[in-house]
């Protein structure tokens, strides 16, 4: 039997454990379908290890559940970050880590072999030469160090420190701060801080998803592929059936809803000649194929499109280039402002017009009608009617209107 | 290009490279603390045998106490992928309020050998508010370095603000901290009032609508933990929901609420109950939240947000009868 270990070789099947402990946070030992128990336990144990302190349990008559409750407007990082720090590493990686860039800070300008007696000489600690130049070669390549050729020989030395940018600039710390909370790919901003000693006492966030950041590992890629213009071959989880699939496609833009914490990747199909979004999580592997010689007229065309989806739909099921959609709303001129102001901020661009005293009317065409459907909802109370040439969209909003008025009073 | 998982970032690098950089020498006690609070919590197992004895040998003991090996000045240079990170963030807008052009211009020039990852029109936040901050505008960006350096210094300001309905405010504030929010887009400074009051409590200010905002010399030897006075004005009983797992509403709306504190259990086959935590200031923003769902989510509790819930259903009703249109 394996000795426990709370570092991991690989990301992917953490990622899945981690969000279902984040987003879910009520799933028992056996509610964990695909894994063995044996599994459930180790992943379990290296969450509550990596995380605690957000680490919740509750007792049920299932059985033991964890959950995770994090509440990001309170936190000066993302605590999901430190999922990422778990790589696990060989006593020689950690060795040569220290002794390699210690040893150039003093002396640099070295061939490999010399680091290699260098590091025996100070250190009293014998490493074969083609593992220290292994090493170096990769530091290299990651850029903490540099590598220059003289005659035949390759030296090695130590890449500036950070500190000097940062003393240069020391306002550009403060952004740092910012950035790993609010940006994509935030946690190498998070590494920027760990690698400056610095850490965030300025900044709090709201409306931020933590957990996108496990998605991180898909999202570097796909933007390689979008900056090189490039294809894809995406390897899709089906959130219904669990089936995975492949897809290929141009990669666009990534499109992020700010309210219902989904992410997603538009990706054009050459095949079909449509634009379609798929949810980032449900992405688990990328590969990078052929330029897309079209790629800019594609995108343009995106540009042109996006703001008429309401979402992230680019078509309908009424076989209608957009469908309109008019709302007419119960505002008081004289106290409602504010919803005014929805109308106005959340509303896209639509048509809001007073018709008679305290009676609106808001109107927009869109790809897609039944994505407004849960912000419409948000306007109830108020709403006199819906009108669209989208007939399901009344429709629904009146039979989900009904079910709720007799769920919270006929039942 | 370094990759996102490697051990280069891994917590055990950084707990050790930050110890040898803040101290020379180091008490076997002291280790243990340091790495308990800046590592995983079963970490301390592994990790402090590999600095205390024959493990490593980045420390040699004497006297009980380790003596690092490694140079005072031990540095780790950024990766590329740092590097390509920090060019990234300069070209959002935002920038600007930390920078002005001349040392973007700089930073940019001494980054010249790696590639931003990704620029702005790659992310599209399609349900944004529109009403964003206008961070170009001079007179924000001098009032957002104000507060910053305020924050740092641990000083008052003294700010005239105008509220939503036009009236000018006149304060004294500590400012803790800024907040933003990815779906205003904007800024709101986090602060609690002037020694004055008895009870603190966050005050939460627009930073487009302060007028102007002056340091003052009055400071304090510590910020307040604004985390902990947030939660103490969260209501005492939060709002209990039961989700209906119906058109993947249950996991439609644990994504959702993952930005509160929240607990879920199941009920039964396809019924799970939701414990939310809120306060005053974000109610209205969960109410909406939480309609937007439709029956998929059902309040019931706490009776004052119910009470909520239910006159606007009442409301609803009462236009649906009067009316023909849908």
């Amino acid at each position: 039997m394996s000795e426990f270990n709370e570092l991991i070789k690989s990301f992917a099947k953490s990622r899945e454990y981690v969000r279902d402990f984040f987003v879910y946070g009520f799933k028992t030992r056996d509610e964990f379908a695909g894994w063995s128990g044996r599994t459930y336990d180790n992943e379990r144990r290296r969450l509550e290890s990596w995380l605690s302190g957000y680490v919740r349990q509750e007792h049920t008559g299932k059985g033991k559940n964890i959950y995770l409750s994090i509440d990001s407007n309170l936190l000066d990082t993302n605590p999901l970050y430190r999922v990422w720090k778990t790589k696990s590493f060989t006593d020689n990686d950690i060795m040569l880590h220290f002794y390699i860039l210690d040893f150039l800070l003093k002396s640099p300008g070295k061939t490999a072999d010399e680091i290699t007696d260098g590091i025996l000489t100070k250190y009293g600690i014998v490493f074969d030469s083609q593992m220290v130049r292994r090493k170096c070669n990769q530091y290299a390549s990651e850029g903490i160090l540099c590598k220059a050729k003289s005659g035949r020989e390759v030296l090695y030395r130590l890449s500036p420190p950070a500190k000097k940018l940062f003393s240069s600039h020391p306002n550009l710390k403060n952004a740092v701060k910012l950035y790993q909370l609010s940006s994509p790919l935030g946690f190498i901003g998070n590494t920027i801080m760990d690698t400056g000693s610095f850490q965030n006492d300025l900044f709090r966030i709201k409306h931020n998803f933590f957990v996108h950041t496990l998605e991180d590992e898909i999202l570097l890629p796909l933007l390689q592929a979008m900056h090189k213009q490039r294809t894809v071959s995406l390897t899709i989880k089906s959130t219904k059936s669990s089936n995975l699939l492949t897809t290929n496609g141009v990669p666009l833009k990534i499109f992020i809803s700010t309210r219902t914490g989904r992410r997603y990747l538009c990706l054009y199909l050459p095949k079909t000649k449509r634009f379609t979004n798929i949810r980032m999580d449900a992405v688990k592997e990328v590969e990078a194929k052929e330029t897309f010689p079209e790629y800019e007229s594609i995108h343009d065309k995106l540009e042109k499109n996006k703001d008429s989806a309401w979402g992230v739909s680019f078509q309908n099921n009424n076989r209608l280039h957009s469908e309109h959609v008019k709302l007419t709303l119960h505002i008081n001129e004289m106290s409602e402002d504010h919803i005014l102001n929805r109308l106005k901020r959340e509303g896209k661009g639509g048509a809001i017009q007073c018709i008679a005293p305290n009676t609106f009317t808001y109107e927009i065409d869109v790809f897609d009608a039944n994505e407004m459907l849960p912000w419409i909802r948000t306007f109830i109370g108020r709403i006199i009617s819906i009108e669209s040439d989208c007939p399901q969209l009344a429709a629904r909003f009146e039979r989900d209107f009904r079910t709720m008025y007799h769920m919270y009073f006929e039942e | 290009m370094s990759e996102l998982f490697s051990e280069v970032y891994n917590c055990y690098f950084q707990v050790i490279k930050s110890l040898i950089e803040q101290k020379r020498d180091i008490s076997e006690r002291e280790l243990n603390y340091r790495i308990r609070s800046s590592c995983f919590e079963e970490s301390i197992l592994y990790l402090l045998p590999k600095l205390t004895k024959k493990g490593w040998g980045f420390y040699e003991q004497k006297d009980g106490v380790l003596h690092s090996r490694l140079s005072e000045d031990f540095y780790v240079p950024l990766t590329d992928l740092q590097k390509s990170y920090l060019k990234t963030i300069l070209s959002d807008e935002k920038i600007g309020l930390f920078l002005d052009e001349e040392e973007i211009a700089q930073i940019n020039a001494s980054l010249s050998d790696v590639d931003p990852l990704f620029v702005p029109e790659d992310f599209y936040y399609y349900d944004r508010f529109a009403d964003k901050d206008d961070y170009c505008n001079p007179d924000y960006k001098k009032h957002f370095r104000t507060i910053l350096s305020a924050i740092q210094n641990r000083a008052y300001i003294d700010i005239i603000y105008e509220s939503r309905h036009h009236r000018r405010l006149h304060h004294k504030y500590l400012p803790c901290r800024l907040e933003y929010s990815i779906k205003n887009d904007c800024f709101r400074l986090l602060a609690v009032e002037s020694r004055a009051h008895r009870s603190q409590r966050v005050i939460t200010l627009n930073l487009d609508r302060i007028v102007s905002v002056m340091s003052t010399s009055v400071t304090v030897h510590k910020l307040p933990d604004i985390s902990r006075l947030y939660k103490r004005s969260c209501y005492h009983e939060p709002v209990r929901v039961l989700i209906k797992n119906r058109r993947n509403a249950l996991e439609r709306a644990m994504l959702q609420f993952a930005n509160y504190e929240k607990s879920t259990r199941r009920l039964n086959e396809d019924t799970y109950e939701c414990l939310i935590y809120y306060n005053k200031e974000t109610e209205t923003e969960l109410l909406i939240e939480i309609l937007s769902f439709g029956p998929m989510v059902k309040v019931v509790g706490n009776e004052t947000f119910l009470r909520l819930i239910k006159e606007r259903l009442i409301a609803q009703n009462h236009r649906t009868s009067s009316s023909t249109s849908y």
